[in-house]
């Protein structure tokens, strides 16, 4: 088996970008990671691209081998790879497998969405094609009515309050003002997001993510290749990749999540580290309540205590030791569903470079957690700093 | 529970759909209930009523095969 290292990463900004193509986008995203690399074109071994509703939205598909044509790469395993929100890190998933089992040495991963400009019940409608739609779509359930249902049951469960839940996208809001990659780059008081208005309740618009366009890559190699290289590369720990629950009937208890739990419980094991050892995150916060029911299904805080450890994170108490989302998350920098998974490695690439323009000092454990539908597709990574 | 086509059960948690997808847009604002029966099993459906009711209260519904549940406390019900 290889170890497994991100050689190189790219992103384009996260926002609003009506001129660019989906193909564009990639090229500009996988370039850049190809050039950060610094490994020749001609050694990438294959092209995966990350996309949710490409078909959908822009009336595109067969992304794999127009983005692979676009780079130059010819006569390579190309494809894209659908997990709705987890598309791209569902790609990385299977570019490190095959990394590892030694049947590539170098493998382009490319997320890229576009989604602004579209009517929102046009949005709304492709977004939740990522739930069962003959068994659960079929009642109007949608993101935002999943998630209120998981927040009323937090509060009824763990007492967690509105403020609390509130504090996670005033937190992100803050850091993404300075982090050049983000949709939103300006401060949020808590009374405007609880006062904001209602979209599923108790899910307001400032707890949602916005709609995104944006494209991130990396490039998977092997140490070997790395070092002959010189890349500035980043050591993978581990890469996990599980399916999950795709009903919320068939939850156990909606406050918790069977694929972060087993994700996270796999990817520890893998790398011979725990919760407490990391020292950055980049986990799915797609709805502000979301960023403390994963806080605890990875381990960061007991079950229960997501909402108190939001607040103690946001005034520096020793009960939140990692830091969450430093990139501002989705709820700030932006939620290109496809190209969300890479664009979080590209946060915590920059993390353990030590080049983060929100840098947490010292970082050398940093953790990406990404999810499809309803938690049903579900993956974590540990990246890990090395020396050179 | 399912007793002669009717379903028991309690709340388990509750939203209200203000913004749907283009099938349902024309129906908001909808309750949506998540209820679990004696036996466990856990079940979607629309509320009759525009004020969820709170979690753990008892609700019944008609099984009508192919269509969506509807919800009403158990006391309005029985």
């Amino acid at each position: 088996m290889a170890s497994v290292h991100i050689a190189g990463v790219g992103s384009t900004s996260f926002g609003s970008h009506p001129s660019q193509s989906l193909q564009n986008l990639a090229v500009i995203a996988a370039k850049a990671a190809i050039a950060d690399s610094n490994i020749p074109i001609e050694r990438i071994g294959a092209v995966f691209v990350g996309n949710f509703v490409g078909g959908i939205m822009m009336g595109q598909e067969l992304l794999g081998p127009i983005v692979a044509a676009n780079l130059g790469i010819s006569s390579v395993p190309a494809l894209k790879i659908e997990a709705a929100c987890a598309s791209s890190s569902a790609a990385v998933h299977l570019a490190h497998e095959l990394v590892r089992g030694e049947i590539h040495d170098a493998i382009v991963v490319v997320g890229v969405e576009r989604l602004t400009g579209v009517p929102r019940e046009a949005f709304t409608s492709a977004m939740t094609a990522a739930i069962d739609q003959q068994q659960e779509g079929i009642h109007g359930l949608t993101f935002p009515g999943f998630w209120g249902l998981v927040m009323n049951r937090h509060m009824h469960l763990y007492g967690t309050t509105r403020a609390q839940v509130g504090s996670v996208t005033v937190k992100n809001r803050q850091f993404g003002i300075t982090n050049p990659l983000a949709q939103f780059r300006k401060s949020i008081t808590l009374d405007e997001v609880v006062n904001s208005a209602l979209i599923a309740d108790p899910v307001r618009k400032f707890d949602c993510c916005p709609s995104t366009d944006g494209a991130a890559a990396v490039v998977l190699t092997s140490e070997a290749l790395a070092r002959r290289y010189r890349s500035p590369s980043i050591k993978v720990a581990a890469s996990i990749l599980v399916s999950a629950p795709v009903r919320i009937t068939d939850y156990a208890e909606l406050t918790i999540h069977d694929g972060t739990v087993e994700a996270a419980r796999r990817a520890y094991e893998r790398a011979g580290i725990g919760p407490a050892d990391v020292d950055v995150a980049e986990l799915h916060d797609c709805f502000s309540i979301a960023e403390i029911v994963d806080s605890e299904d990875l381990g960061f805080f007991a079950k229960g205590d997501g909402g108190p450890g939001v607040v103690a994170a946001t005034s520096g108490s020793p009960m939140a030791r990692v830091v969450i989302n430093p990139s501002g998350g989705l709820l700030s920098k932006g939620h290109p569903t496809g190209a969300t998974g890479c664009g979080q490695l590209y946060e915590i690439v920059m993390q353990l470079r030590d080049i983060h323009p929100n840098q947490v000092p010292g970082a050398r454990i940093g953790l990406t957690h990404n999810g499809g539908g309803t938690a049903a597709a579900v993956t974590v990574h540990l990246l890990e700093a090395v020396q050179q | 529970m399912i007793d002669n086509g009717i379903i028991e059960g309690k709340v388990v948690s509750h939203t209200v759909i203000r913004i749907a997808g283009k099938l349902h847009m024309d129906r908001v604002p909808f309750v949506l209930l998540l209820t679990a029966t004696k036996d466990g099993t856990h079940l979607l459906g629309h509320f009759d009523g525009i004020e969820p009711p709170p979690i753990g209260t008892a609700v019944t519904a008609h099984l009508n095969a192919g269509s969506t549940l509807i919800f009403t406390t158990a006391k309005e019900q029985l």
